[in-house]
């Protein structure tokens, strides 16, 4: 849980720019892809991975080909070899690009039957009136209409007053105004490093995102400073 | 220049000789707050969602209504058709780039409905209040505005503008906003409070309570009582206190 004494701003207040002396209309610069690709006639399913503790779960599997990048924000756009899904890996980016990098995935959003985002939260930002007592919490949040496929993996609905920003965020207003499915399974955790969380990996590997969830052992010793 | 702006309407409704406000994403969330209060108390329906580049995107389950399973997005539309009113309810920041597009194709879109008119509110930081005996509470309108007449018969403080146009030190799009609709000819108030960060439920109860006056919603002997408090607002500064810090 929180460190006692810890200030906890709601993100609104942190991300907003000052708009007080116009110093923003100058050097706008735009994002785009690293390489001119093109894109395909439909894709199943559109896969979308937030965060750190996700990127190192699947940053050493073989069954991802990369196939374009933003490397101003991160971003790593791979297919998956068997299933021919997409994936779209991103972590540590400015959450005011939130929307531009919607706008750039879009024309693999739009042509996608499903998609599917996966984000990490800290833990201290889950809201409930009851004390958590647990090292993580899983929840999704889901647009109108439903995944023609679905994950088969039963998360509960993220309470309000909970909510998700950026990417996945963004990503699921744009199918809802769209009337097209999608889903974001938000996991609140404490501490990643020390985490194994199956059922984040049973749906990785169910999006054929990973091989087989018995193989996966995750490194935490690039994580840890213990050596360093 | 491409449209931006991608609306989703939920019910048709005419908005003719309807009242809209929009709060700015400004200091200490006012405007945004006092617009949840109104929703919540008035119980107004979704009528539209707006998906733009231009918002920072932000999602959960609708925040008016425990264990619903209906999206919300960053920017809906309400409507209450008792009061003509409609409020465009911004839930994140906007994105400067976008920005004055976007209030733009906002402004133009309203004006095609037949608006009466827009009520803007916002806030400023606090120390940018001058004289600290007035009222914590300012207002601009433009030569249209339908309010003029009522405005004139209260004791309300004009904001003082200079010569480079209204600027609401820490209102956020308010001053861009308003500057748009001056140009677009179509009637407007902007209200704002001088707040500071911190628990700004206060300022939103205030700011609802100077914005009745104006533009009748709520019967005034009692106000407050007919005032709810959204769900969204519980567990504003978090859950229960972990056990291990005692």
């Amino acid at each position: 849980m929180s460190s006692f004494g810890e200030i906890n701003e709601p993100s609104s207040r942190t991300a907003w720019e000052d708009w007080d002396d116009g110093l923003y209309s100058e050097n706008l610069t735009e994002l785009r892809f690293d390489r001119e690709m093109e894109v395909p006639r439909d894709i199943n399913t559109f896969i979308i991975l937030e965060g750190r503790y996700i990127y190192d779960s699947i940053r050493t599997q073989h069954n991802l080909e990369l196939i374009n990048t933003i490397a101003d924000v991160n971003l790593r756009l791979y297919k998956t070899k068997k299933l021919g899904n997409y994936v779209c890996v991103i972590r540590n980016y400015s959450l005011v690009l939130s929307s531009e990098i919607v706008e750039l995935l879009k024309k693999y959003i739009n042509i996608s039957t499903n998609v599917v985002a996966m984000l990490t939260k800290p833990l201290v930002e889950y809201q409930v009136a009851e004390l958590v007592t647990k090292d993580y919490i899983l929840r999704s949040l889901c647009t109108s209409k439903q995944l023609s496929k679905p994950i088969n993996i039963v998360f509960p609905n993220l309470e309000q007053p909970n909510i998700i920003s950026g990417i996945s965020a963004g990503v699921l207003c744009w199918r809802e105004t769209m009337d097209q499915p999608a889903i974001a399974v938000v996991c609140y955790i404490e501490h990643p490093e020390e985490q194994q969380i199956k059922e984040l990996y049973d749906l990785l590997e169910k999006l054929d995102v990973i091989p087989h969830v018995e193989n996966i052992h995750r490194t935490n010793l690039m994580n840890s400073n213990l050596y360093i | 220049m491409a449209q931006i702006n991608h609306w989703k309407s939920l019910i048709d409704c005419d908005l003719s000789g309807y009242t809209l406000i929009i709060p700015s994403v400004a200091v200490g969330n006012v405007g945004q707050l006092a617009c949840d209060l109104v929703i919540s108390s008035l119980q107004m329906r979704k009528i539209a969602l707006l998906y733009s580049p231009a918002l920072i995107p932000v999602s959960g389950y609708d925040p008016y209504k425990i264990g619903s399973s209906s999206l919300s997005v960053c920017c809906e539309l309400y409507e209450c058709a008792d009061r003509k009113l409609v409020i465009l309810l911004l839930r994140a920041p906007l994105v400067y780039k976008y920005g004055q597009q976007f209030l733009t194709e906002v402004v133009d879109k309203f004006k095609a409905d037949n608006i009466k008119d827009i009520v803007i509110l916002t806030s400023s930081f606090a120390h940018e209040k001058k004289h600290i005996m007035t009222s914590p509470f300012r207002y601009v309108a433009n030569e249209l505005c339908t309010h003029m007449s009522k405005l004139k018969t209260l004791d309300w403080v004009e904001h003082e503008s200079k010569e480079d146009g209204v600027k609401i030190l820490g209102g956020g799009f308010a001053s861009i906003l308003y500057q748009i609709i001056k140009e677009k000819s179509v009637p407007c108030l902007v209200l704002y409070k001088f707040a500071s960060e911190g628990d700004n439920i206060p300022d939103a109860y205030e700011m609802v309570q100077h914005l009745n006056t104006v533009v009748p919603l709520f019967d005034e002997p009692d106000f407050y009582s007919q005032l709810i408090h959204p769900v969204s607002w519980n567990l504003m500064f978090g859950g229960p206190p972990p056990r291990n810090i005692y």
